[in-house]
């Protein structure tokens, strides 16, 4: 016996309480009792044959199903949109892959890598943009500011601009996948992975706040806040430029600014009120110049210039000794063409009319004259009598004379009562004098922009004295 | 039978075991160094992507490297400028391993990995843009011909320096922010809002001056054409003053006539509208109608009148 024999045994367990028995196996000793024992255990035995036999199928048929999945393991669909570039054993195809299903040998031998073939869109939101703009909104952001209030690096962003003044701007744009080769070895198409990997939308990011840092350090404030499209293809241009240099088979599709560029938000009322100051002096420039057209119309009619330099280029012949003559010949003749109008044409037509008031009244009496000469040198008293004799037949044949017929001894009262029918006959006529006065009523007959409104006058010159200057060679 | 097949399957496995054991493979983006018993030379670089032999695991090791681009940022930094000003620079520099000649086992042995390299690229870039931007002048960063690319050239000049023996090819770099110190923003917006009022003044004054010149030229142009046409005008009057001479020396010839005329036509003019006259019965050529006339003509007598007439 050993020692652990003669050791006190631990006092035993108390066992839960089980139920009854529902049957009992006994084994009554004897000769054979051994073989049936055996025979009694086979039924068990049997079963578990079965159990491991059918155990061991199942594992088979999952290796058989692992093996089959491992060997489609390369087995990947291309979506439309999307691009496929197949790797075997570490080497990359180079042609794209169309959409359907396409097989690569199993990993990691092989695979079927899938890029996002659709344009990508980027925003650098809050990149160049105060914070309080990016959260409550520019025009309430601009209300709170102040210029006591301090810009903070790395929770607003802004741009230094010429003269270190400050702006802010917001970008954003599309790029695509033009060359997915090239794009796969030169950035992890995924998710950045570890601490310093890039992805394409990463890339393009970091070239594009470079571009926008390169357009506004050279620019001033009011260049920056005019930025449009020239300034976005600029960008674009040069985000372009370096996504080539490092062959990363991308292209950036647009860039555009949502949002007009900003001045700091504190100084955005004063940039207001410049650009308004600026908005009056250019109003200001243009009321002078409408006033100026206005006073040289008013002088010389629209082609007031024409004249004008006319003028000026006689002048300066005068000044400097060139051919005078021809010059002011080339004045005269612009300032009496035919479309000057105003102060000028008018004071012209004037003189012109007083010369040709001096040939219609002078140059025929002259004429006139002339003509009766000879016969008035030969028969004085019967020229005159009959000159004086049409005169009086003259006044006579007018309609609205009335002859009154005396005896020529005195001694007699003449109460004179016209006729009736001269009466009427004079009151129609100052009728329609009156009417056509009252038809010319309001109208500024001086003004020169109302064409030809002088030649409604009744009296004074008449149209052609207005209009034609040959009319002083054939007065009408 | 099925022991064949179970020796086909085994066989087929122990293949699978092998291939893994024995080979590796290089991607297209990767460089590998394979060392054997802990020693490399310039042939255990593989270069080339593709499926390659080594010996198991105990005996070779198999590093791989990602040659792909690479990103570091530095922090936003406060740097002193040329001409004394702080600025606040954030810059970005994209590096990978470079895979030629004997730089990916350089890379191993000052890295070990990838991201070992991450922290002493950062700090030799940050050196490296400090040393650079600090080089320029304000004035000359931010102006018309920006001296920007300068600073990056130098940038990139001076991180390469410093990182070139390790097997770190860096690639390309840029300023991402460009900003001024908080307090120094405060004073610069004052001066841009003072900026902005004295400019605001001035344009306002400048389109009012434009406009009174504007006026004034054109005032200028309307006198001198006023007074080009006045000549012309009187050079016109003149012309019929010379005319209107010509035609009364003419009638100077028989002056008595020409006022005959001028006498005429004044009274043909005058009496020309709402004129009664008021006559003598026997005035010519009235008389005509006295009784008797026709006899007088019969004989061949012009009747004379006796009034004196009108």
């Amino acid at each position: 016996m050993s020692e652990q024999d003669d050791l006190p045994l631990p006092p035993p367990e108390e066992e839960a309480p089980r139920r009854a028995a529902s049957a009992r196996l006994e084994v009554r000793g004897g000769p054979g009792r051994e073989a049936m024992l055996r025979e009694a255990l086979d039924p068990a035995n049997q079963s578990l044959r079965d159990a491991l036999r059918l155990s061991f199928r199942v594992l088979q048929m999952v290796m058989v199903v692992l093996v089959v999945v491992f060997l489609f393991s390369g087995l990947k669909t291309i979506e439309p949109g999307q691009i496929g570039l197949r790797l075997q054993l570490g080497q990359l195809e180079e042609a794209a892959l169309e959409p359907g299903a396409h097989l690569a040998l199993p990993f990691p031998a092989g695979d079927v890598i899938v890029l996002d073939g659709r344009g990508q869109s980027w925003d650098l939101e809050d990149a160049f943009m105060p914070l309080a703009a990016t959260r409550r909104g520019t025009d309430s952001a601009t209300d709170a500011a102040s210029v006591n209030d301090f810009i903070r690096p790395g929770r607003d962003g802004g741009v230094l601009l010429q003269g270190a003044d400050i702006g802010h701007i917001r970008l954003r744009g599309n790029w695509e996948v033009i060359e997915p080769a090239r794009l796969l070895r030169s950035v992890d198409p995924q998710e950045s992975r570890g601490s310093t990997g890039v992805n394409a939308d990463r890339l393009v990011r970091l070239l594009t706040e470079r571009a926008v840092v390169h357009a506004t350090a050279g620019r001033t404030l009011e260049e920056l806040l005019a930025f449009g499209d020239v300034e976005q293809q600029e960008i674009a241009a040069s985000v372009q430029k370096g996504l080539d240099n490092l062959s990363s088979g991308l292209r950036v599709a647009s860039v555009e600014f949502p949002e007009d560029p900003l001045p700091a938000l504190a100084i955005r009322r004063e940039i207001q009120a410049l650009e308004q100051a600026r908005v009056n002096a250019v109003r200001d420039v243009e009321i002078a110049r409408e006033d100026a057209q206005a006073i040289l119309i008013d002088v010389a009619g629209p082609q007031w210039e024409d004249v004008n330099n006319a003028i000026s280029a006689w002048q300066e012949a005068d000044r400097v000794g060139g051919d005078t003559m021809a010059m002011q010949a080339a004045a005269d003749t612009a300032l009496e063409a035919d479309d000057v109008s105003g102060e000028v044409a008018s004071s012209l037509q004037m003189a012109r009319a007083y010369a040709s008031l001096v040939e219609v009244t002078l140059g025929q009496e002259a004429r006139r004259h002339e003509g009766l000469l000879p016969a008035w040198r030969e028969q004085r008293g019967l020229v005159a009598s009959r000159l004086w004799s049409e005169v009086f037949a003259n006044v006579l044949s007018t309609p609205d004379v009335e002859v009154v017929q005396v005896p020529e001894s005195g001694g007699f009262q003449l109460r004179l009562a016209g006729s009736d029918d001269v009466q009427e006959l004079r009151r129609r006529m100052r009728l329609n004098e009156r009417e056509a006065a009252q038809m010319i009523e309001g109208i500024d007959l001086d003004n020169p922009w109302l064409m030809g409104a002088s030649m409604m006058r009744l009296q004074g010159p008449g149209r052609q004295l207005q209009r034609d200057s040959s009319s002083l060679n054939n007065p009408r | 039978m099925k022991k064949q097949g179970a020796l086909i399957f085994g066989l087929a496995l122990l293949a699978v075991l092998s291939a893994y054991a024995f080979t590796f493979t290089v991607k297209y983006h990767e460089v590998a160094v394979r060392s054997r018993f802990g020693e490399t030379n310039a042939e255990s670089i593989v270069r080339e992507p593709g499926l390659n032999f080594r010996l198991p695991v105990f005996i070779d090791r198999v590093v791989t490297l990602d040659t792909r681009l690479q990103a570091v940022e530095t922090p936003l930094e406060e740097i002193t400028t040329a001409d004394g000003l702080q600025i606040v620079v954030q810059a970005w520099l994209l590096w990978k391993v470079n895979p030629e000649a004997d730089a990916p086992l350089e890379f191993l042995r000052n890295y070990g990995e990838l991201d070992g390299a991450a922290q002493p690229v950062e700090t030799a870039f940050r050196t490296a843009t400090t040393g650079a931007i600090s080089a320029f002048p304000l004035e000359e960063l931010l102006s018309s011909g920006t001296a920007l690319a300068d600073a990056e050239s130098d940038m990139l000049q001076n991180v390469r320096s410093a990182l070139n023996t390790r097997g770190v090819q860096c690639v390309a770099v840029g300023v991402k922010r460009l900003m001024l110190p908080p307090r120094t923003s405060r004073s610069v917006l004052e001066r841009m809002k003072a900026t902005r009022d004295v400019l605001a003044r001035s344009e306002e004054a400048k389109g009012k001056a434009e406009a009174s010149r504007i006026r004034a030229e054109a005032s200028t142009k309307a006198d001198r054409i006023r007074a080009y046409a006045g000549r012309r005008t009187e050079e016109i009057r003149a012309e019929g003053e010379a005319r209107a001479a010509k035609y009364l020396e003419q009638m100077q010839e028989e002056p008595e006539l020409a006022t005959f005329l001028v006498w005429l036509d004044a009274l043909q003019r005058s009496l020309s509208r709402n004129t009664t006259l008021i006559l003598p019965w026997n005035a010519a050529p009235w008389h005509l109608m006295q009784p008797g006339t026709a006899s007088q003509t019969a004989a061949g007598v012009v009747p004379q009148p006796e009034a004196v007439g009108p």
